[in-house]
């Protein structure tokens, strides 16, 4: 569905994306995790034709979409902080919106108001800011894009009304397969609702795939010994994390479970057991080796 | 171009603009109408008499002002996502090409601007025509059109300015200055051009505003409506392709303007420094000119550039500390500075000592010219009518006669071309550049003393046969004409000095007070109207006829022929006839007329006697009957005089001359005429000069008459007592 080719692009001296390959699926909702500055906004920006690739292309279903109005039709993209016309109303924006994108449903938009209290003839730059985040979602799902780009567009949002509005998107998932990136500090957020995930750092995307085989592949242990082991123990791993107290380990290992666990009991330890990993710490973890935040 | 041409209005967003600037309209229109119809009303009632034509073109300067200003203010609304990040991720994001956007936009701005206007001009225009008689109704929508060209026109800089910008502060304050730099850098032109390079003509008609100031140009066109030149179709149809043009322009720099740049102060790292630069050195140049100008020298030093320095230094570090949104870059600012001025100076210096590299010494050779136009404001009435006579200047708005020589003849250009060197000449003698006024001691080959203060224009225009023109305007000593003397047996001189003869057409003017007069002005007889040209035509040929040196030495005076011409203002001109003039003799007699007059009443008359070495003018030239104020002398200096009995005259009569110039001091007949004389003089007396064959004749009246002295005011008083 969407694929960026060897995208690279610079904002005057700052490399911001080299060389990435990136490819998202019909359907699937792809969480895009990384540090501050890491790109994520600029990915967005890119497959949604706001901004164009210095090098490389970007393409929704083998065609540009750096100006092209019959692909951008089809990408809706909600900024952090969302724009809105001067003294305008929900009901303003919905007919400015309604200019651009012929395929504005608008009992999905009743449905979506009932859902949320928002004030219809209030001015929306008087809104709190999580009232202004609901203003931008309603509308923009209401617009039925085939892609919907949402960049840290949860934050702000209490429990409930996050909760309703990943209801909302799942339906449309379900029903017409919407395509989702979501870029998000919140792990758990992304946890809850994306089955794909990315991760950008050092200008590139670093790891990406389904959530479910990502969290296969990293493995929580708390492993205890009566003696103290040998300096070179698990060497033989690939390690993320380590923790020590006293004879007591508690590592985050990448690979395969089975052989892990069984060169884990190679060592002869009295205490073996597996601890819940959640993305988001897989997410740190691996940061952490890539060398982000360990000095602190 | 062909980007342009392919965008699209998107009607359902240009309609949702309307919409959302229906409250702005309404608001200017309110404003608009306030400041013109209702304008023109208010002064109706208050005054309750009748409709004052001035007030509407009161409120039509005014409508136009709103209008600029509203075409400075619709853009920066309707463009403002330009000038957020968050609003160009949405803009940007939009199911429409950059282009359709912006043609969208740019649409919308141009309804948005012209809604108002056209509503309350259409309502005004109404209301004019119904109120004013005779008001032409093809103009005022003339007008129209030219102003929906001039909107654009103004609009599109606007717009360029703005993508170049990142915030509407900055938006707004570099629109201004490049609507301000045209401005600036024609004043900027002609004050460097006068205040540095001798010689210098700016072109006529503000023709570089014309093509390069949208805002002056659409207050010309709605109210310099005598303009010839060029045509107004002409400029709205330059000012369109400039509007296109510049639209697509815009275009361009849209597709690559940089989203991630918005809020910075400006998208496009080399328009700061570019406009910033070019504003600085004009304003430089304009501020350096006008100081030396102050001066009266031509080269800069420590006075003149002390505050256009300074000046330009906080105007420069203002613009710099507002593009860097602090003084982080001061040191780097104050560097450019050094260097922009540096440049300024480095050029102003080398223009100014190079003579604007040949610019001042450049005169044509004979060979490369086709034509010479000159146009001289001669005080002694040889070679060009006054200009400074009123009835002449009136005479001159009617009948288009510009008093300017039109010269063919290879000869007449190369006098016209050694007067020119000889400007030159005499301006390097007196080393122009450093004190263009203070010329002591002219010399100059008149045999009388012409005064350093006596300046005339002399203005130039060469017409090579290349095609190209070469203009100069100099404000020189009169006597350094002396060579333009050659040019007074030609057509043109006559046309020049007779306008009220030459005239193509005699049907719109009415000729009254057509007469004869003697020599002493004692009688006068009318003259048939109907042989008006009969006499013109005999007249001309007589002064054609005549050499250089007949016209300078003049010959026995028969009389005057006066007329008045009037058309809307009216031209009094007399003729000096001598008896050289035979076609005119003849032409009198042929009219019945006496003319050898007998004076018999007994009127005293005083000859006015040269000093020993006398180099006033009073004793050379003489042109009291053709307007002439005449060659200023120090009148205050003592005149030795004899009285003189009609008797006595009556033998003098054969050597007055007028009209001339003589080569020796002989002698003056000053008198008060008998007869009323509609011309417009310096004073109500005559001076009549006398040929040096009257010498010995003097000479016995001398030996017969006291000799007395008198100031120049107490004869005048003596003479009309």
């Amino acid at each position: 569905m969407i694929n960026l080719t060897n995208v690279s692009k610079r904002f005057e001296s700052t490399h911001v994306l080299d060389q990435v390959d990136w490819h998202i699926k019909k359907g699937s909702v792809f969480g895009l995790v990384g540090p501050n500055g890491a790109g994520k906004s600029t990915i967005l920006r890119l497959i949604s034709g706001v901004i164009t690739p210095d090098e490389g292309e970007v393409l929704l279903d083998g065609s540009p979409i750096y100006d092209n109005p019959e692909n951008k039709k089809r990408i809706l993209f909600l900024a952090d902080e969302p724009f809105y016309l001067h003294q305008a109303t929900i009901h303003e924006m919905k007919e400015f919106y309604r200019i651009f994108y012929t395929s504005f449903d608008h009992e999905m938009y009743d449905k979506l108001l009932k859902n949320f209290p928002i004030p219809q003839n209030k001015k929306i730059n008087d809104f709190s800011k999580g009232m202004k985040r609901q203003v931008g979602l309603i509308l923009a799902l209401s617009l039925k894009p085939d892609v919907l780009l949402l960049d840290e567009s949860f934050d702000g949002l209490d429990p409930v009304m996050r909760m309703t509005l990943k209801r909302f998107i799942a339906n449309e998932m379900a029903s017409r397969e919407m395509t989702v990136v979501i870029s998000s500090h919140n792990l758990r957020e992304l946890e809850d609702i994306c089955d794909q995930i990315a991760l950008i750092d050092n200008k590139k995307i670093v790891m990406s795939g389904d959530v479910d085989s990502i969290k296969e592949e990293f493995h929580k242990y708390q492993i205890g010994f009566s003696e103290p082991p040998k300096a070179d123990a698990f060497d033989e791993l690939t390690i993320m994390h380590r923790e020590q107290i006293g004879n007591v380990y508690t590592l985050v290992v990448k690979g395969d479970a089975s052989v892990i666990k069984q060169t884990l009991q190679g060592y002869g330890p009295v205490l073996l057991t597996e601890l819940p990993l959640n993305l988001e710490e897989i997410f740190v973890y691996e940061m952490e080796a890539r060398g982000y935040g360990k000095s602190i | 171009m062909e980007n342009l041409f392919k965008a699209k209005i998107n009607l359902k967003y240009l309609r949702f603009l309307l919409k959302r600037n229906t409250r702005l309209m309404i608001l200017v229109s309110v404003l608009m109408f306030a400041l013109y119809p209702l304008l023109v009303f208010t002064q109706y009632v208050l005054y309750n008499t009748q409709y004052d034509e001035r007030v509407f073109t009161v409120g039509q300067v005014l409508l136009l002002l709103i209008l600029v200003a509203t075409i400075f203010i619709v853009p920066m609304t309707m463009f403002s996502y330009l000038n957020s990040k968050r609003n160009l991720d949405v803009y940007h994001a939009l199911p429409i090409t950059r282009k359709d956007l912006y043609l969208s936009t740019l649409i919308s701005s141009v309804i948005v601007i012209l809604i108002p206007f056209t509503l309350i001009y259409t309502l005004g225009s109404i209301y004019y025509v119904s109120v004013i008689p005779n008001v032409d109704v093809m103009l005022e929508v003339k007008q129209y059109i030219y102003t929906v060209a001039l909107t654009l026109a103004i609009l599109l800089p606007i717009i360029f300015a703005m993508m170049n910008t990142g915030t509407t502060v900055d938006g707004l304050l570099y629109s201004a200055m490049v609507h301000v730099l045209p401005a600036i850098g024609y004043g900027a032109y002609v004050l460097y051009g006068e205040a540095t390079l001798l010689g210098f003509r700016a072109g006529t008609d503000q023709l570089f505003l014309i093509f390069s100031s949208p805002i002056f140009t659409i207050f010309d066109l709605n109210f310099n409506l005598t303009r010839a030149y060029p045509n107004l179709w002409l400029i709205t149809i330059y000012w369109l392709i400039f509007a296109l043009i510049a639209t697509w322009g815009v275009l361009q720099l849209y597709k690559f303007r940089k989203s991630e740049k918005a809020e910075d102060p400006f998208t496009n790292k080399w328009f700061f420094p570019i406009i910033t630069t070019v504003f600085t050195i004009v304003f430089q140049i304009f501020l350096f000119s006008t100081f030396v100008a102050f001066t009266s020298g031509r080269l800069l030093d420590f006075r003149t550039l002390l505050f256009p320095v300074t000046f330009t230094f906080v105007g420069y570090m203002v613009l710099d500390v507002i593009a860097n949104r602090g003084f982080r870059h001061f040191l780097k600012g104050v560097l450019n500075f050094i260097i922009i001025t540096a440049i300024t100076l480095a050029s102003f210096t080398l223009s100014t000592n190079t003579g604007g590299l040949g610019y001042v010494n450049n005169v044509p050779d004979r060979n490369d010219v086709k034509e010479v136009s000159v146009f001289l404001t001669d005080p002694t009435g040889l070679i060009s009518t006054s200009p400074y006579s009123y009835s002449y200047q009136l005479f001159r708005e009617y009948t288009g006669h510009d008093g300017i020589l039109r010269l063919t003849d290879p000869d007449h250009i190369q006098t016209i071309i050694d007067t020119h060197q000889n400007i030159l000449d005499q301006y390097k003698k007196y080393d122009y550049n450093k004190n263009i006024w203070n010329l002591t001691n002219v010399a100059t080959e008149y045999p009388f003393d012409v005064p350093s203060y006596l300046d005339s224009a002399f203005e130039v225009r060469y017409t090579l046969k290349n095609g190209a023109t070469l203009n100069r305007r100099y404000n020189i000593n009169f006597g350094w004409t002396y060579d333009m003397l050659r040019l007074i047996p030609t057509e043109a001189v006559f046309n020049n000095k007779f306008p009220s003869l030459i005239l193509n057409s005699y049907e719109d003017f009415r000729i009254s007070d057509f007469k004869f007069a003697d020599p002493m002005m004692t009688q006068s007889s009318v003259l048939a109207g109907g042989s008006f040209d009969a006499f013109r035509q005999a007249y001309k040929l007589d002064y054609l006829d005549k050499s250089l040196a007949q016209h300078l030495e003049g010959d026995t005076l028969v009389g005057y022929v006066h007329m008045t011409i009037c058309n809307q203002g009216c031209l009094s001109q007399s003729f000096v006839v001598e008896a050289s003039d035979t076609r005119t003799v003849a032409y009198l007699k042929s009219q019945g007329k006496n003319i050898e007059f007998e004076y018999v009443e007994d009127q005293e008359f005083i000859l006015v006697l040269p000093d020993a070495n006398e180099r006033r003018s009073f004793f050379f030239i003489s042109n009291n009957t053709v307007q002439q104020p005449g060659v200023r002398d120090d009148v205050d200096q003592n005149f030795t005089y004899i009285r003189i009995d009609q008797q006595q005259l009556n033998q003098l009569l054969p050597y007055l001359r007028t009209d001339g110039l003589l080569t020796k001091a002989t002698g003056v007949i000053a008198f008060a005429p008998k007869i009323e004389w509609g011309v417009e003089r310096m004073s109500p007396n005559v001076f009549l000069m006398l040929a040096p064959e009257a010498q010995s004749l003097i000479d016995q009246f001398k030996s017969e008459k006291p000799i007395q002295r008198i100031n120049y005011y107490d004869l005048m008083y003596q003479l009309l007592n």
